[in-house]
């Protein structure tokens, strides 16, 4: 299980890591903490000339609330989302996708910014992080763009990320009083595993008590992360309630387009979709009567 | 009274620990040889087909690539098999599966040897292939070899089943399938070579079995017994699977032609490819019991799917049929197993040889008739559990050693006390907790045949012992329990006995380290050998010490004469000094420990017969949770109470039982192996440590009168009542039971749905 032959380089500026991109192109990868090209390259399915690593960058490893924005830098590991009380009090969904994904070794290595990078349909900090709202910074030589991370998968593996662009930073809106997340993920097994269907919901309430923004965002079921359209606009006008919850879980379930495969026919994804959305609301519900 | 040992039932540090901690080149894939050529092997594209013609000739231009063997190479007899011979090393007019080898590239690389795979040409005519056992033993099936489908089949019946069940106030008939199983041993297989200055072939092997492997491996290559050494290298887990030939038969064709160093590694998809699976079985069991739940018959149809080889299939069908009765006494038996080729990857061993199969189904039999009955699920157990004097399916009478009553008292106060703290009670809108039982019994050794074990053991004139067995420590700690056993007949320390170890050079035959066999088997022949050795010694020391024999005892490597008041030292000898004697008079200081066990080979129409001299017995306990909407089940405890005989190490039996218990928790949830499509760990699922709930491991010591100092074997027997328990605790919390192992998520959410437990209005809070 030899890796192909690579030239490796370790910018320490973002600003150097462009340069690299923009001089290699289509020969390069960018690697953080390897957990996904790593496999691929030892299964011969990629074999990039050029590997610019970007775990020398310090300033792509800051985790701040900057005003009503939270800004999280893309080489931030999985490990250290769990650890981060920001992201415990502010984004409670994304924490729960962060403790669920992989093993304690592989959160210690995977970051934010590679875990949204690879674009895996099954993937769990997209979904919590799409339920928030997150904008995603990419740059490049030419300069600076923001893309909200709804518009950002296209398929699997595949991004809106140009090739000399480097995803930077993930920008959150502060949640507001009276809003709530949750995260809930189904696998084989309790760990290690790669999701068969796992689903964020948020949502916020006015101060009437009526919903008046929802998101709920399904993985696994679909070639990427998608919004459960139908689910948010039963919720949305809505004072939360179970039989609520339970028609927004429908109304997802039937949103959702997950196929058969041996790991799990898609009668189960399907079914689970509405089992999870349920959960997640009424999870996100818990949160906010919590707050009050 | 349990007799006092001075190092039985001590918990010794491992032999062979060091080296691993120092990271010592001990494993067959780290082995230093000189500019080692690259062996792999080519596999089968189709699941039946006849080979019309390979082409190597593009594969050898190929630059770094040295020889490309065919079965036409081969010098001896292509044909493997430790049971039944039907497996080629290499292809020969057709292949059966996929596993099949094909042809064996020689490089001088790793990547010269894979382009090599990709360029030669094999001509195929595909034949119909079956994949299922059942319309493999239909007359119009696919021929897979030349005398059918039908491999083997047993029967066993005593007294008159159809009858008893007229007469019974509860009669259960269901159908059971269980899936096929990967070992996912840590190290996959690995192997290397070299040739001798004495012309030798010298092959390293991660293995279960190296004095098997010798005796193929000289049959194939048509040498004699001493051109061909075999030694075990450290064996990370085998599990079964590293009981057939898997690298060994290429490692010696390619030695035999090049005369260079050489290694081949399996990657782990190829170990997935082209290593023996678990036999996936289907049964239907019907059995009967009175109104006071005493189970009075059985009948049984089992069919083993053994895919395209035998291997240890014959053996798995045997097992069945004598174990689906569970370790309980039943007087009327018939019972049919039959071992079916099919154009599957070939099953083999894996730890239970079938017991695991089977004990799903009888325990799920003695759940349904206590439930049928009102009876407790321990209470029913308990009233027909196997006793000194019980007679078994076979005819068999148990005379000593039956702890499967001890077992089920062990659990008992845990599951009372999960009765009691409400373990069943609704306590949250969709999750249903479920306490379950699992019961098992395991003869120890092969199935009604005779299978010995050997040792040797010397005392050089200096007074040094070494302990030669053939006996793989595959890392379950044999070599440990060994020098334990010769320790304490000898009197000395275990770290003072020097181990030789899986080295057909210079150990003799101990048999397959399989069936829970060694530490019984070839630990009595240690002591053999030991107790030869020092009957040498004591004869002498009677001399020295002028008393008489019944007064002497070993000690501190020393005789002495045992309850003097005062240690005078003219009452003790050494044994250097006694040796150096011994030596002298040209009496020889090398003795040949032999055991095998005292079995009845059961009878080809009636099964009776005695097939094992002692049973192991267990019982688990499971706790769990079951999540009604997702169909998850989380497990909160397992009781693991095994009947040991004696614990030679308890912590290895410890050992066991958690391991055991982790695989028995994939085998009842997860695993299942599917060809083509679970072709890695990335695929097939193993229980991660997240998914292994507190395991409680509880030794009972019902010591065995003919084991070592009372020892039997837990090797399978700490994995086979784990998913009984399980499945039996899922079936209690959901009032609905499955019966197609792994109960996977959809097949647990299904039992959910057809128990009335999913529903959306069952969420009524948060």
């Amino acid at each position: 299980m030899l890796l192909p032959k690579f030239d490796f380089h370790a910018p320490e500026t973002v600003n150097e890591a462009c340069q690299m991109l923009s001089e290699y192109g289509l020969k390069a990868k960018l690697i953080a903490g390897g957990t996904d090209l790593m496999v691929n390259m030892k299964k011969k399915i990629l074999a990039p000339e050029q590997i610019i690593s970007i775990s020398q960058i310090r300033e792509l490893d800051h985790l701040d609330v900057s005003g009503d924005r939270i800004l999280i830098g893309a080489g931030v590991t999985v490990a250290d989302l769990c650890e981060s009380k920001t992201i415990a009090g502010y984004l409670p969904a994304l924490g729960q996708g962060a403790n669920n994904l992989g093993t304690p070794l592989i959160r210690n290595l995977a970051t934010i910014g590679g875990n949204i990078g690879s674009a895996r349909p099954a993937a769990d900090l997209p979904p919590g992080l799409m339920a928030y709202g997150a904008e995603v910074v990419l740059q490049s030589k030419a300069g600076i763009r923001t893309l909200p991370l709804d518009n950002f998968f296209l398929g699997p593996g595949f991004t809106a990320l140009q090739p000399d662009e480097i995803l930077t930073e993930i920008r959150i809106l502060v949640p507001p009083a009276g809003s709530g997340a949750a995260y809930v993920n189904i696998g084989i097994r309790k760990a290690q595993d790669c999701n068969l269907v796992n689903v964020a919901s948020y949502f916020a309430l006015d101060s009437n008590g009526i919903i008046q923004n929802a998101r709920v965002v399904m993985g696994c079921v679909g070639p990427k992360p998608f919004r459960a359209v139908s689910a948010e606009k039963i919720l949305i006008g809505q004072k939360p309630d179970i039989q609520l919850f339970e028609k927004a879980g429908e109304a997802a379930s039937a949103d959702s387009q997950p196929i058969d495969d041996f790991r799990s026919c898609a009668t189960y994804k399907r079914s689970m979709v509405g089992v999870l959305t349920q959960r997640t609301l009424q999870q996100a519900w818990t949160r906010i009567k919590n707050q009050e | 009274m349990k007799p006092e040992y001075n190092v039985i039932g001590k918990s010794l540090p491992r032999t062979g620990s060091v080296d691993r901690l120092r990271g010592a080149p001990v494993f067959a894939a780290d082995i230093q040889l000189e500019n080692p050529l690259i062996l792999k092997a080519l596999r089968s594209a189709h699941d039946h087909a006849e080979v019309v013609a390979i082409d190597v000739s593009k594969a050898l231009a190929i630059e770094g690539v040295v020889r490309i063997f065919t079965a036409a190479d081969i010098p001896g007899k292509n044909l493997l098999g430790i049971i039944n011979k039907d497996q080629p090393l290499l292809a020969t007019d057709k292949v059966r599966s996929r596993s099949d080898a094909v042809a064996l590239v020689a490089a001088e690389t790793e990547s010269a040897a894979h382009e090599a795979l990709a360029a030669i040409s094999v001509t195929y005519n595909p034949l119909p292939s079956v994949t299922d056992p059942f319309e493999a033993l239909k007359t119009d099936a696919p021929k897979i070899h030349p005398k059918g489908n039908l491999l083997f089949s047993r029967k066993i019946r005593q007294g008159d089943a159809e009858a008893a069940f007229a007469g019974c106030a509860s009669v259960i008939e269901k159908t059971y399938r269980t899936s096929m199983i990967e070992h996912n041993y840590l190290e996959p297989d690995a192997g290397a070579g070299f040739v001798d200055t004495d012309g030798t072939l010298v092959i390293y092997a991660s293995t279960q079995n190296p004095h098997y492997d010798h005796k193929e491996v000289v049959t194939l290559l048509g040498l004699g017994d001493n051109q061909v050494r075999i030694i075990q290298a450290a064996t990370g887990g085998g599990f079964g699977s590293k009981l057939d030939l898997n690298v060994q038969g290429f490692i010696g064709l390619a030695l035999f032609h090049l005369k260079r160093p050489v290694r081949h590694v399996y990657t782990r998809e190829e170990a997935y490819l082209a290593t023996a699976k678990r036999h996936p079985l289907t049964l239907t069991v019907k059995t009967g019991a009175d109104a006071d739940g005493r189970l009075k018959a059985i009948k049984a149809h089992i069919v083993c799917d053994t895919g395209a080889y035998g291997s240890y299939g014959i053996a798995v069908a045997s097992r069945s049929a004598v174990h689906v009765t569970g370790p309980y006494e039943i007087e009327h038996v018939d019972i049919e197993s039959y071992c079916v080729y099919t154009n599957k990857p070939f099953c083999g061993a894996m730890r239970g040889f079938g017991a695991p199969q089977v004990a799903f189904a009888h325990e799920s039999q003695i759940d349904l008739h206590a439930r049928d009955l009102g009876m407790d699920p321990l209470d029913i157990r308990l009233k027909n559990c196997l006793r000194v004097g019980s007679k078994t399916g076979t005819g068999q009478v148990l005379t000593a050693s039956v702890g499967i009553g001890e077992c089920l008292e062990a659990v008992k106060p845990y599951y009372r006390e999960a009765l009691e703290s409400g373990v069943s009670a609704p306590t949250h809108p969709f999750r249903r907790r479920g306490i379950g039982l699992g019961a098992m019994w395991y003869g120890i050794g092969n199935t009604g045949v005779q299978n010995p074990s050997t040792a040797g053991i010397e005392m050089d004139p200096e007074g040094h012992i070494t302990l030669f067995t053939g006996c793989a420590d595959i890392g379950q700690g044999s070599t440990t329990v060994l020098a334990q056993i010769a320790a304490e007949t000898l009197g000395v320390q275990p770290a003072e006995i020097r181990m030789v170890v899986g080295d057909t050079k210079y150990t003799t035959n101990a048999g397959a380290t399989s069936a829970s066999r060694q530490t019984y088997i070839s630990g009595n022949a240690v002591k053999d050998a030991c107790q030869k050795l020092g009957d040498v010694l004591m004869t002498e020391a009677i001399n020295r010490l002028h008393s008489p024999k019944d007064s002497l005892v070993f000690q501190d490597g020393h005789v002495v004469i045992k309850a003097g008041p005062e240690n005078r030292p003219e009452d003790r000898i050494d044994f250097p000094c006694l040796a150096k004697r011994i030596h002298a008079k040209g009496v020889p200081l090398f003795w040949q420990g032999y055991f095998d066990p005292e079995t009845i080979p059961l009878d080809p129409e009636t099964g009776a017969g005695s097939p094992y001299a002692t049973y192991a017995f267990a019982c688990h306990l499971a706790l769990l949770e079951v999540d009604t909407l997702t169909g998850q089940v989380t497990l909160e405890k397992l009781v693991a109470a095994h009947d040991v005989g004696q614990a030679i190490h308890p912590e290895n039996v410890i050992g066991q039982i958690c391991g055991g218990a982790a695989m028995g928790i994939g085998f009842a949830l997860m695993e299942e192996f599917e060809p083509q499509k679970t072709v890695s760990m990335k695929d097939y699922h193993i229980p991660t440590c997240a998914d292994v709930p507190t395991v409680i491991p509880i030794i009972v010591e019902s010591a065995e009168p003919s084991g070592p100092y009372g020892a039997k074997g837990v090797g399978e027997p700490a994995l086979i009542p784990t998913a009984p328990a399980i499945i039996n605790a899922i079936a209690r919390a959901l009032g609905e039971r499955i019966y197609h192992l792994p109960a996977n998520l959809e097949r647990v959410l299904a039992a959910s749905i057809s128990s009335g437990h999913f529903g959306p209005q069952e969420v009524t809070h948060g």
